[in-house]
């Protein structure tokens, strides 16, 4: 595993660990595996926790977080470098999470299921969000995770993800008409 | 609920699931392997099948010994310790019929 020296005198704390992953990531496209194992440490609870926001049950988060590292491993040579690889895990985490989320084959959890979320001071209400969340397409509860769970601008959200910024907004409108008409609906 | 409340509900909306301490040990135990690495993976896999097999094959072979000799028209281990000469002469003696 090879590390670059912080060289350039005045590289920020952030810049140094910047580089240092740049060339991680380089040895990794190489086939080391050691290095795109130190890459794994440094990320894995950033993509557990981004994961925890679409999936209720752990072995859903579990298996996103491993099927994001595991997509990365395989798309690394496609890493240019030109924003952080934070910014690129969290792309290729919140991809994993749209097919996973849009893959109608899996069985989700019954709503209101609550052994692993983080608890809430309402029970009530968090089972009523569970509903509204689970009368929502998976498109729609993917947005507005981002745009109300995460509190991402259209922006980022655009940036992370990797649509137009008129997408995102227009992704954005939809789901929250769609969300007004669940929450007027029957509860 | 209103929409406020949602937005409120959404933000502390989260599986708190924290990696565990064989996270990242799974995650490279299953990276696609380069092809020799994949042989070396798979020989290691299948050695003590191809053991077992052996030993079964030989035990069966062991068993059924005089039949299968008789039938491939070789001699029997017995067959060549007791002539007690080279044990290679009934290769010359086929050989010689054949001729």
């Amino acid at each position: 595993m090879e590390l670059v020296l912080p060289l350039a005198l005045g590289m920020t704390e952030e810049s140094r660990a910047d580089a240092e992953e740049v060339s991680l990531v380089a040895a990794g496209v190489r086939g080391d595996q050691a290095a795109f194992a130190e890459l794994v440490r440094r990320h894995q609870t950033r993509v557990f926790r981004l994961a925890g926001r679409f999936f209720r049950r752990q072995e859903d988060v579990e298996d996103v977080a491993q099927d994001t590292f595991l997509t990365a491993w395989r798309r690394l040579a496609t890493y240019a470098a030109r924003a952080p690889f934070e910014h690129w895990i969290s792309r290729v985490c919140l991809r994993v999470c749209y097919a996973r989320l849009g893959d109608g084959r899996r069985r989700e959890a019954p709503v209101g299921a609550p052994d692993t979320v983080v608890p809430p001071h309402d029970v009530a209400a968090a089972i009523d969000l569970e509903r509204v969340l689970a009368r929502l397409a998976p498109a729609d509860r993917f947005v507005l995770l981002l745009l109300d769970g995460e509190g991402w601008s259209v922006k980022e959200i655009a940036e992370r993800v990797g649509w137009t910024a008129t997408n995102v907004k227009v992704r954005a409108f939809r789901a929250r008409r769609r969300l007004r008409r669940a929450l007027e609906g029957p509860s | 609920m209103t929409e406020e409340q949602f937005r409120r509900l959404l933000r502390a909306h989260r599986t708190a699931v924290d990696p565990g301490p064989y996270f990242v040990d799974r995650v490279i135990a299953h990276l696609p392997r380069t092809q020799g690495l994949m042989l070396a993976w798979a020989a290691r896999r299948v050695l003590p099948v191809t053991l077992a097999l052996a030993a079964v094959l030989s035990v069966a072979v062991l068993a059924t010994g005089g039949s299968v000799h008789r039938s491939v028209d070789a001699p029997s281990v017995s067959a060549t310790s007791q002539r007690g000469s080279d044990p290679l002469d009934w290769l010359l003696e086929n050989g010689q019929g054949v001729r």
